[in-house]
């Protein structure tokens, strides 16, 4: 399989992601988001791996990514959790508690 | 508790001086030396030495060391322990310097509560420091030119001519300041607000003495140097009869004391700078009877000091005028006689003794036809007479009512304003304590004694011209005080106003530049700092206004930057 169709998909991906992260307002669709952007990186480097052959640099590094994107995806829906208890929703443009005042 | 062990661990430590001394005394001269350690091709260590030097100095320190420590019991019992620790300290110290050589302490800065003693300390503490460097540099020169620091290894013979002058010109330096001669002359005076029993055991026999102790102790080394020899008579004959002409204009017993030992000292000096055994001799004689006759002067002022109060002139004259003070002192007042007697060199006294030695030893040297004999010979002769004239001068004015004023106001009291109104309490004006006489009295004993344990080889012309000059300076002494006139001419009472002078030349500058530096590190250095600072004050309310608390800025802001710098990077690596 040539290189350039799973990077093509990859990059279809992370931009897929970063448009759910910046233009949706619900936080579980940015964590959802957050996650495309994560495996299309993790599909980055699985076929780069495949294309040099020799080790296993890459596929080791995605193990690592996964394991990763599960750890924050469990702390990311723990916040989501708290949030919508203590403000009864999960907009994330509505949750400005951290502003600076002047 | 603490304080009672100190004065026991003090007077004891000074008798073990003593009995150092009396084991030493004739045993045959002995060198050791321990924790040698090799620097490049020189070897610095710890050497002591033993010889007729040394046990002379350690029977000087010791008699004088155990005199003030018992003095000082009753001189100061209400003093705190540090006391009695830092004269033990220093004792042990000149110790270190007699036996070996070494740097040595100062004390004055003891008397912190009062202002004058303080800026006095800090003034000796400057210009000894100032010496040291000298010296210092001295040891340096003299140690690597002759390849040893070991003072019994030193061979002039075996220095370069140039390298001899240098070195001993520069602890010469050293020796000026630790003895206070011209021109670091004005520490010494000023020292004087320090406890009288302090200034007994450093300004009368140790600590000032350890200038000429140290020239003693290398005088091969000295007497090898023609040059050095001349600068040091040049500044002993000047010494001495500036401090003379300040001492007999001086309103204050300690003030002319501490004038007179600078004279006296230079007087040593001058015998040193002869060249000759015998002026190495007679400078050693004078040595040890000035440590008797001025320890016993110090202390006596002590004595005036404690039981009056104060020990200016104008202070003793009130109770003077009414006859009180010789008859409630009469202890103080015999042996400050004796002390007073032995300064001037009234024949019998251990002074007359050894100032007719220096004298003698100058007198050959003049004969032999040495312009350096002849300057020697003649100031000593002149501060003779002007020792005679202020030694009576301080004694007939402390202890005698003047008869021509009749208990009237005198010469003194003019600018006393209090001296006729306040009648002074009389009734409680007593002699010391006996824990106080007793040195006293022991002084007095060896102020006369000592010169005669040398074995009296008296010049009789010598002699008679000696005495003919303390009569010459007694005589207009006691005309003036008959008269009730005290002429203090204005340069002499402002010591010829080498203070102003060094307030001008260097105390200002110095304040000027440190005023300099000041404004440098507030105006310049500090100014970055505070801008710094302001800075950051003044931009954070820009800053505060990006922190929106809305995620998707931060966000956006994160994916820009990523774009901007792979763009950036692109650009750049292409």
């Amino acid at each position: 399989m040539p290189l350039i169709l799973p990077l093509l998909l990859a990059v279809v991906l992370f931009c897929i992601g970063v448009y759910g992260v910046l233009a949706r307002r619900n936080v579980i669709t940015m964590l959802m988001s957050f996650e495309l952007m994560l495996n299309a990186v993790n599909l980055n480097l699985v076929a780069f791996d495949a294309w040099r052959v020799d080790e296993a640099t890459g596929q080791t590094l995605a193990i690592f990514v996964i394991t990763l994107a599960a750890a924050e995806i469990g702390l990311g829906l723990a916040i989501v959790l708290l949030l919508f208890r203590g403000h009864g929703h999960v907009d994330a443009d509505a949750a400005r508690d951290l502003v600076e005042r002047p | 508790m603490i304080a009672t062990v100190w004065r026991v661990t003090g007077v004891a430590f000074s008798l073990l001086i003593l009995l150092f001394a009396a084991l030493l005394y004739g045993a045959a001269p002995d060198q050791v030396a321990f924790l040698d350690s090799p620097v490049g091709d020189l070897t610095i260590g710890f050497a002591v030495r033993t010889d007729d030097l040394t046990v002379l100095m350690l029977a000087v320190v010791g008699v004088i060391a155990t005199c003030v420590q018992v003095y000082s019991l009753g001189y100061l019992h209400q003093r705190p322990a540090s006391y009695h620790a830092l004269v033990t300290l220093f004792t042990a110290a000149m110790v270190t310097v007699v036996v070996s050589d070494s740097l040595f302490f100062l004390l004055i800065g003891h008397y912190w509560e009062r202002r004058d003693a303080r800026s006095g300390a800090v003034k000796a503490f400057l210009m000894t420091r100032f010496a040291d460097v000298g010296f210092l540099f001295g040891i340096f020169v003299l140690g690597v030119g002759a390849g040893t620091f070991r003072i019994s290894e030193l061979d002039p013979a075996r220095i370069s001519a140039g390298v001899l002058t240098t070195g001993t010109l520069l602890l010469l330096v050293g020796v000026v300041g630790k003895s206070a001669q011209v021109p670091l002359q004005t520490w010494l005076p000023d020292a004087m607000p320090g406890p009288s029993p302090v200034s007994a055991l450093i300004h009368a026999a140790t600590m000032v003495a350890a200038g000429v102790f140290l020239i003693a102790r290398l005088y091969d080394v000295f007497a090898a140097s023609e040059t050095t020899l001349t600068v040091l008579a040049i500044v002993a004959c000047v010494t001495m009869l500036v401090a003379a002409l300040c001492a007999s204009a001086a309103v204050e017993v300690k003030r002319v004391l501490a004038w007179s030992t600078v004279s006296q000292l230079a007087i040593m000096f001058s015998a040193l700078s002869l060249g000759t055994a015998e002026g190495r001799h007679a400078a050693l004689f004078h040595l040890v009877t000035h440590a008797a006759f001025k320890g016993l002067l110090f202390l006596c002022a002590g004595v005036l000091l404690h039981q009056v109060g104060s020990a200016a002139l104008v202070v003793l004259r009130r109770y003077t005028r009414r006859g009180k003070l010789r008859k409630a002192l009469q202890v103080t007042f015999l042996t400050m006689t004796v002390g007073l007697a032995s300064l001037a060199g009234v024949p019998g006294f251990a002074g007359f003794f050894s100032k007719d030695a220096v004298i003698e030893a100058a007198w050959e040297q003049a004969h032999d036809g040495s312009v350096v004999g002849w300057v020697v010979l003649l100031s000593v002769c002149l501060t003779a007479a002007l020792t005679a004239f202020y030694c009576v001068r301080l004694w007939l004015w402390t202890f005698f009512r003047t008869p021509a004023l009749a208990g009237g106001i005198g010469a003194f009291e003019d600018g006393d304003a209090a001296a006729d109104l306040d009648e002074p309490d009389t009734s409680k004006l007593r002699d010391a304590p006996w824990v106080m006489l007793a040195p006293l009295v022991l002084l007095a004993v060896a102020s006369i004694v000592l010169g005669y344990v040398d074995g009296v080889h008296l010049n009789w012309v010598i002699g008679l011209v000696s005495t003919a000059l303390v009569l010459l300076g007694a005589l207009p002494a006691y005309s003036l005080w008959r008269r009730g006139a005290d002429p203090r001419p204005v340069v002499f009472e402002r010591e010829f106003g080498v203070d102003p002078a060094y307030h001008g030349l260097v105390v200002v500058p110095v304040r000027w530049l440190a005023k300099l530096t000041v404004a440098g590190d507030r105006d310049v250095i500090g100014a970055y700092v505070r801008a710094a600072g302001r800075t950051g004050t003044l931009a954070s309310p820009g800053f505060r206004r990006l922190q929106t608390g809305n995620v998707h800025t931060y966000l956006t802001a994160a994916v820009i930057g990523v774009v901007a710098l792979a763009v950036l990077a692109g650009v750049i690596g292409s």
